[in-house]
């Protein structure tokens, strides 16, 4: 459906005569891409016991359809940790110690790291997919202008924050600062941002 | 040699400044890591006063400044619109800021072996001593008295190229010293 507008902020030379707001058009249906190559940088705050503890570095996430690699860096660039995701079992290397293993990554990440990453959840979130609070699959669409926030709480609580739209090679649209809140019984309140700098879709 | 060279360098300079190009190379995980793509070069500038003080700012492909007044370190992020503080101590500990801007006496933390010599660059291969660090070698390409090259291989595959340009020895120090100013409304987070 369309509305006859006459407020001039709506009316600019490419819409037709009868203006359509952005958000009316029909969303564009986003691919989910099963294999892609991300990199960005994350800083993480939460508790440890009472404490507040920061952690702040730079990542890579190389997926394919049944496998994910995800390393952790220093901002200087050093490798910290490198998880290696498949659907049956996930490992976890740190500089320095000896290789964990568990079924679980998420239960794996946040044993080792003392901070939940939320690894499950975001190989659908880093695209601005997902399951929200009802249990909806959702697929959150590029606002055309980039200030503007998405948000969407989702199945298992996170509160994620879209904004900074980019288009990526194939024009796809994604979001290059996501950040994500929730409330943890292990770390308290948890706040986690992400800048995605490097985008491969494949 | 590259010892000869680097020892004279860390006794002469006291502080120097010059620009700087990283590039990340691929880290062996078995996955397919490919840490060769673009976000994994970078650069920027640095300037550095021993021991323990520096402003190390990458400039492309985003910007991020990690500064120590010799006892803290401040890493602030633009894009993430945040100040990370982390003792100083520990950050330094055997990496390549201690080998450059740290105190001068590198065989406490590390054992130095003379590398080879290719291109009039002489290579100086430092071991980091302790294990709890994430390094297992540095190597220092030295040229001319000044470090050209460092290699930083860390224990987990992953491989770091930093090349320094315009590397100026006892440089003015800069106007407001080492001592870190927030960007105004940039969020604070304490390590």
């Amino acid at each position: 459906c369309s509305s006859l507008s006459t407020s001039p902020a709506h009316i600019s030379e490419t819409t037709p005569a009868i203006a359509t707001t952005a958000a009316m058009a029909a969303p564009a249906q986003r691919p989910y891409y099963k294999a892609i190559d991300l990199g960005g940088r994350l800083s993480v705050r939460y508790e440890q016991n009472g404490k507040e503890q920061a952690v702040y570095g730079s990542f890579t996430w190389s997926q394919t359809l049944d496998h994910t690699v995800v390393t952790l860096l220093s901002p200087l660039g050093q490798t910290l940790a490198t998880i290696n995701i498949t659907p049956d079992l996930s490992t976890l290397q740190q500089a320095g110690q000896p290789i964990r293993t568990a079924a679980d990554v998420d239960q794996l990440t946040s044993e080792a790291l003392g901070w939940p990453l939320p690894i499950a959840g975001m190989r659908d979130w880093l695209q601005a997919f997902g399951n929200d609070s009802k249990d909806q699959r959702f697929n959150l669409n590029p606002t055309s202008d980039s200030s503007a926030v998405t948000s969407v709480t989702t199945s298992d609580h996170w509160l994620i924050q879209y904004t900074n739209w980019q288009t990526g090679t194939d024009n796809s649209g994604y979001a290059k600062r996501i950040d994500l809140s929730r409330n943890t019984e292990q770390a308290g309140p948890v706040a986690i941002r992400i800048v995605i700098d490097n985008w491969q879709p494949h | 040699s590259a010892l000869a060279q680097f020892k004279s360098f860390v006794s002469s300079t006291k502080s120097a400044k010059g620009d700087f190009e990283q590039e990340l190379l691929n880290a062996k995980s078995n996955g397919a890591n490919k840490v060769g793509s673009p976000s994994s070069k970078s650069s920027g500038t640095f300037i550095f006063a021993r021991p323990g003080k520096f402003i190390w700012t990458y400039k492309q492909p985003y910007e991020q400044l990690l500064q120590a007044d010799g006892e803290t370190l401040f890493i602030y992020d633009k894009d993430l619109n945040q100040v990370t503080i982390k003792k100083l101590g520990d950050a330094l500990g055997s990496s390549p800021a201690a080998i450059l801007f740290g105190s001068n006496d590198l065989e406490k933390n590390f054992i130095l072996k003379e590398g080879e010599a290719k291109d009039g660059v002489e290579w100086l291969e430092a071991t980091p001593k302790s294990k709890e660090t994430t390094f297992a070698q540095i190597d220092i390409g030295m040229r001319n008295g000044v470090p050209e090259i460092m290699k930083l291989q860390d224990t987990l595959g992953g491989t770091s190229l930093l090349t320094f340009k315009n590397f100026i020895k006892n440089p003015p120090a800069p106007a407001g010293g080492f001592k870190f100013v927030p960007p105004k409304g940039a969020d604070i987070l304490k390590e």
